[in-house]
């Protein structure tokens, strides 16, 4: 026996009509598929996800039927653009040890992965790690401080971090960067992506109280991270005391560079070198401004550290 | 960037096994160089393995040796208060290189491994011997102003970009590397290579080790120590030269001197005959100017890069110059 699963959430912007079209083409799959010899689909109780769905078929063939079934199809280009966050795993109670690699070889036939790299994968599992070797992103997504878990080339990974003070998961590739998951993830966009590359600043996030560039880290690298983007400064309607001094100094002008600016000021101020003009220059050199509204930038970061101090 | 796989080890060991077992995998740590060239296609590789949860992040000052975990952020070296004490040039070394971001995420290990700058390394359509062997190099006829007048060859005149390791260089230090085959410790003066016809092959590293340490001795010198670097921007920018220095003297005469140097060598290079013509003599304009000297007379400068010879010996003498209170 196969359990094909996913659980999932919703993009908040997707209208309840379209809900119900999209649980009702997973329905419909399970309804119409015939290797199917059972199916759930329905509110996730496990909190992290709003639902879930669960297909079971008898073997390897008929979880081949199931993916390549038009209905499935169908399903998945319904499905798919609506969701902000899912994971998708395979269970199996065949005792036999390669039968995971197996599902997991139909599926990204069926499913046209990149060139499954299978030596490494196995490999990697073989040496010990909790590795989510079958693709199935493993809901070892365990608050991973302790512990290890791998993840084969193509297959996604759920990565948990606190965002702004919110607990988010999103089910990523290990390619994706921790920029590219927060905006285009979790439609945090107050994030820029500049040069995608290191060298701009304009994708400085905090992560775990210490700024960063998000485009020169992995999202699974920051597994169980503390993740503090522009969106989460202000508290309520009260903005941070840096957002209010960059106002008042009006330092800036298309803008572009701002919420990377001001991420690395609040980093600069609290790490005590903002004590002259001189010094913020210094310590504010990874953060590149096309506007060149560098004068306003320091006035403003020397106003905030002042207020800070008082 | 085209997929790869990913894992975290738990402890060196594990980390190591990983690596052997694993084609095409190779180790992450802070990401800040190995993304960048992995998006520009100058290293591809299928599985990364994560040592950021190692335990290898402590800096500790012992009986004889600093000792600096191979995953230790840059930012905490900087700031750690006995280095900053005993080895002033590491902390300017280390503060003089990339930004308060990148510092945060980039690690003493990564950072010794940190591949060239050269524009034709870095971009996967032009040929470069050091990413294909045997393609050529265009550096030697193209743009070459931030490229090596000291130890290039035919094949490659590239430099080293790390400030760090130029200072470590100077400072005699000692990198541990786990590997498949055990442990082993090699003296930094012998970790680079020199390009001769296989640029490709950057340090004495075997495939699947892992930096787990880097000692620094404990010497008076140390305390003594400077790192000056020249860059075409004020801030945020690699070397156009540097210099690490220690200086001890009494009474004017030198007592003891390191020195290496950076963006001048195909590796951060060290040069003892520059040492030794210091060594025992007052330190006079003179003195340093036939030091500086001996550090250029073998250079062989190209097109872009010729005005390297004049200005690493200027920023020598105002190195020593500064160290040794001359004015
Ligand atoms: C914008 C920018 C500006 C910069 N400016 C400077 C500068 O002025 N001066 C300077 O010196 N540097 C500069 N750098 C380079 C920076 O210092 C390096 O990118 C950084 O030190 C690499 O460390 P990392 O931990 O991020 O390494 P990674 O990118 O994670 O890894 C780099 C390489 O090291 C290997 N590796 C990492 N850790 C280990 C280990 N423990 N054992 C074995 N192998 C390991 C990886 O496999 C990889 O091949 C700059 C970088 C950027 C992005
Ligand atoms: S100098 Fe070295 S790295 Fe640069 S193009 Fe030539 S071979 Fe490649
Ligand atoms: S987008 Fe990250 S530094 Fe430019
Ligand atoms: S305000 Fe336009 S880039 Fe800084």
């Amino acid at each position: 026996m196969i359990y094909h699963g996913s659980r999932f959430t919703f993009r908040p912007d997707v209208p309840p009509g379209r809900r119900t079209t999209a649980l009702d083409s997973l329905r419909d799959q399970g309804r119409t598929v015939p290797s199917v010899t059972s199916f759930l689909v329905g509110r996730d109780a496990g909190g992290a996800y709003e639902w879930g769905a669960v297909f079971v078929v008898e073997d390897l063939a008929g979880y081949r039927a199931f993916l390549t079934h038009p209905a499935s199809r169908y399903a998945d280009r319904i499905v798919r653009p609506m969701l902000d966050a899912s994971i998708s795993f395979d269970l199996t109670d065949d005792p036999d040890p390669k039968a995971a690699a197996r599902i997991d070889e139909v599926r990204r036939h069926v499913l046209g992965t990149p060139a499954p790299s299978r030596r490494t994968v196995l490999k990697a599992v073989a040496a010990g790690t909790a590795a989510a070797a079958t693709g199935v992103a493993a809901p070892a997504a365990a608050p991973a401080a302790a512990q290890a878990y791998g993840v084969a080339p193509g297959a996604s990974v759920e990565v948990s971090m606190t965002v702004n003070g919110r607990l988010r998961r999103v089910a990523v590739e290990p390619r994706v960067t921790l920029l590219d998951a927060l905006r285009e993830r979790l439609g945090l966009t107050g994030t820029k992506k500049g040069c995608d590359r290191g060298e701009c600043g304009a994708c400085t996030v905090l992560a775990d109280g210490e700024r960063v560039k998000s485009c020169l880290t992995l999202a699974v690298m920051r597994q169980g991270a503390e993740i503090t983007t522009v969106e989460g400064l202000a508290r309520g309607e009260e903005l941070h005391p840096v957002q209010e001094a960059f106002i008042r100094n009006d330092a800036f002008q298309c803008g572009a560079c701002t919420p990377g600016q001001i991420m690395s000021a609040v980093a600069c101020v609290d790490e005590g070198h903002a004590g002259s003009e001189a010094e913020i220059r210094e310590w504010m050199s990874g953060n590149l401004c096309r506007c060149a509204a560098y004068q306003n930038i320091v006035a403003a970061i020397a106003d905030a550290a002042r207020e800070v101090r008082r | 960037m085209r997929a790869f796989g990913y894992t975290v080890a738990r402890d060196p060991a594990e980390a190591v096994r990983l690596a052997a077992h694993t084609p095409g995998s190779t180790f992450v740590a802070g990401g800040t160089d190995l993304l960048n060239l992995m998006r520009d296609g100058a290293e591809a590789h299928d599985h990364l393995i994560d040592v950021n949860r190692l335990d290898l992040g402590r800096i500790t000052v012992a009986a004889g040796s600093l000792r600096i975990g191979g995953a230790a952020r840059m930012r905490r070296v900087a700031e750690h208060p006995g280095v900053r004490r005993e080895f002033p040039m590491l902390t300017e070394a280390l503060l003089a290189s990339a930004s308060p971001q990148v510092r945060v995420m980039a690690s003493i290990g990564g950072n010794l491994l940190q591949r060239t700058r050269c524009g034709y390394f870095r971009d996967a359509a032009s040929p470069c011997n050091k990413r294909v062997r045997g393609s050529g190099c265009p550096a030697i006829t193209g743009q070459n102003r931030g490229h090596a007048i000291l130890g290039g060859s035919e094949h490659c005149v590239a430099t080293h970009p790390s400030d760090l390791a130029v200072a470590l260089t100077a400072l005699d230090a000692t990198v541990h590397l786990l590997g498949p085959g055990g442990a082993r410790a090699v003296p930094i003066g012998g970790f680079y290579l020199l390009p001769g016809s296989t640029p490709d092959r950057e340090t004495v590293m075997r495939p699947g080790e892992l930096i787990t340490r880097v000692d620094v001795p404990r010497t008076a010198l140390a305390g003594r120590s400077r790192y000056l670097k020249l860059r075409d921007r004020a801030t945020f920018e690699f070397a156009v030269v540097s210099v690490a220095a220690a200086l001890r003297t009494r009474g004017g005469v030198v007592r003891d001197v390191r020195l290496a140097f950076g963006g001048v060598g195909t590796r951060p290079w060290r040069d003892t005959r520059v040492e030794a013509a210091l060594r025992g003599r007052p330190l006079t304009r003179q003195a340093i100017d036939e030091a500086g000297g001996l550090l250029v007379g073998d250079a062989k400068p190209y097109e872009g890069n010729g005005f390297k010879v004049e200005l690493v010996q200027r920023a020598l003498a105002s190195v020593l110059g500064e160290l040794g209170g001359l004015r």
